[in-house]
């Protein structure tokens, strides 16, 4: 049920309700998601700008965050006419959000293209935006295109090596809509043994990961190497 | 439930990846923030959340299990920040007081421990408890063993316990391999020499145990070990040094406190994983009264848990794991 049809929740929700407001985080949390993945076009000072959409992890969740966070303060709870749809105004104040941090450059201006500048001859600016978001796979940085090109060869590799149960633990439970239950059905084996199987198997990847060098290692060069200092007390 | 107050930001996203959890004492909130002003974090984040999208299959189509429980527990910490300022600042009901808010961190931690990464329906008992300190730290250097501020980001909750809690908190333990080289060269290797931060001492090497100084003043520390076989070894009190053993006066390292002896393992460990149990109070804890703490707790559980319910017996108790591994000559 949308908020706006729920008078007791509509009330909750203004007053600051925490369980509301998690609740509502929950619920709008993957509009608010694609709005800022895949971009969206607005007009600043006459001039129509594409945001290109928040591809690198953190940005994106820097950015969900703020939003949300924005539409559940005290005076935007108020500001809010229950009359209509909460969805809407939550999305535009996401964003406006943006916008903000546009006008501010308060974000890095490559997520952001003013279609003036990318209109060819003989061609509309309607098309020139169509052409733009056809392509807006592109938007993510070439660092972070290499890392998930690179980073799908090690994994396909690393799934290669796995045994065959690792292997159907992985397609029939990890990938596929298995239960724990089920695999360990499937597998022979008892729930705690498809638990420990699971770990195991993130841990393994974990480690082939930093193995390949995709992850970052934690620098032991830099840790103890030597305690001897404390030989003559601790013993 | 004692928390760590420095946690590894990198290692803490290690163990949400694998673990589907946060390691205790690390808090979404606390290392959202702290990512903002630190750039290897934030590409370890990067990294982490990227590889979860391509495991999952969820390359281009948004986020993975890991963004998304990371993100609404940091989100839940951050809404919680708001409202208390809200509330301080209209008046208009009381602050939100630590007995409020510590709940309310604990539902945050909840919020990642029962997402479903990789669908895991459920985390295992004590599982959260036993990664933590799988991977929690002693900021140790290489002139001895010091606070590293740079390493870690501040838990808001570090010198918290749990709403059960009825007794202080427990110092951490801190574990370390020693080798003796030739002639009277001895060698100490604390956990973060290791990968992941888990010790692994070979049978022929010993174990040395201590304690960080612990902020309340108990008297007496008991220290046993137990295997996945629930094998336990009795580091001290023995049955052969019955007697309570005192926390240490010397202090070393800075804040370390030695506890007894250093241990043999090639006695009575096989190669595997030990978890090491530490209780402290304020009562001597001979051997007997150690048995009796222990009586009718099961092996199993003992092994896997990583805090001992004793609070009710004014004894309160911490651990840590390292695996033992064949002698390597």
């Amino acid at each position: 049920m949308n908020l706006e049809d729920d008078p007791e929740r509509v009330e909750a929700f203004r007053r600051g309700d925490r369980e509301t407001l998690g609740q509502l985080y929950r619920e709008y949390v993957p509009a608010v998601e694609k709005l800022l993945r895949l971009g969206f076009t607005f007009t600043s000072q006459g001039k129509t700008v594409r945001f290109r959409g928040f591809q690198e992890p953190f940005m994106l969740q820097e950015s969900i965050q703020e939003g949300f966070l924005r539409a559940f303060r005290e005076e935007a709870r108020q500001a809010w006419n229950p009359e209509k749809p909460w969805r809407p105004y939550l999305l535009a104040i996401v964003r406006n959000q943006v916008i903000d941090q546009f006008r501010k450059q308060q974000v890095e201006q490559r997520y952001f293209v003013s279609l003036a500048r990318i209109v060819g001859e003989d061609e509309t600016e309607q098309e020139a935006m169509d052409k733009l978001i056809a392509g807006e796979e592109a938007l993510a940085s070439p660092e972070m295109k290499a890392f998930q090109s690179q980073l799908g060869e090690i994994l396909g590799a690393f799934l290669d090596e796995l045994d065959e149960g690792d292997r159907d633990t992985v397609r029939l439970h990890m990938l596929g809509e298995m239960t724990q239950q089920e695999l360990a059905d499937h597998l022979g084996e008892s729930r705690n043994d498809v638990r420990k199987r699971i770990r195991e198997i993130r841990s393994s990847l974990l480690r082939h990961l930093k193995r390949e060098g995709v992850i970052g290692n934690l620098d032991a060069g830099e840790l103890l190497r030597d305690l001897t200092v404390l030989a003559g007390v601790l013993l | 439930m004692t928390t760590n107050n420095k946690t590894d930001p990198r290692q803490a996203l290690e163990v949400l990846f694998v673990k589907d959890h946060l390691p205790e004492g690390a808090d979404a909130y606390d290392l959202m923030d702290h990512m903002r002003e630190d750039a290897a974090a934030r590409e370890h984040f990067d990294q982490l959340a990227l590889a979860s999208r391509e495991l999952e299959q969820v390359s281009g189509e948004g986020r993975s299990s890991f963004e998304r429980s990371f993100g609404e527990a940091s989100f839940l910490g951050a809404l919680d920040a708001m409202l208390e300022e809200e509330q301080g600042a209209s008046n208009a009901a009381p602050t939100v007081s630590p007995t409020i808010a510590e709940p309310r961190r604990e539902q945050r931690a909840e919020v990642i421990e029962l997402s479903t990464w990789f669908k895991v329906k459920q985390a295992a008992p004590g599982l959260a408890a036993a990664a933590a300190l799988l991977f929690s730290l002693l900021a140790i250097s290489d002139r001895g063993v010091q606070p590293q501020p740079d390493e870690g980001f501040q838990a808001r909750s570090a010198t918290h316990t749990t709403r059960t809690q009825s007794v202080p908190a427990a110092p951490s333990l801190a574990l370390f391999c020693v080798t003796r080289e030739g002639g009277d060269g001895v060698v100490f290797r604390g956990e973060r020499e290791f990968p992941f931060g888990v010790l692994a001492c070979s049978k022929d090497s010993e174990l040395k145990l201590a304690h960080e100084t612990p902020t309340h003043r108990f008297t007496h520390v008991a220290v046993f070990g137990i295997d996945h076989r629930g094998e336990l070894k009795w580091y001290g009190p023995s049955p052969a040094s019955r007697d309570a053993v005192e926390v240490s006066d010397k202090i070393v390292a800075s804040k370390l406190r030695p506890i007894g002896e250093s241990i043999r393992l090639g006695v009575n460990h096989e190669p595997g994983k030990i978890r090491v149990h530490a209780l402290f109070s304020d009562q001597p804890l001979d051997y007997g009264k150690l048995e009796s703490l222990l009586a009718g707790k099961d092996r199993g559980q003992l092994f896997e848990e990583a805090q001992l319910d004793l609070s009710r017996q004014g004894v309160s108790t911490t651990s840590k794991t390292f695996d033992v591994t064949e002698a390597a000559r």
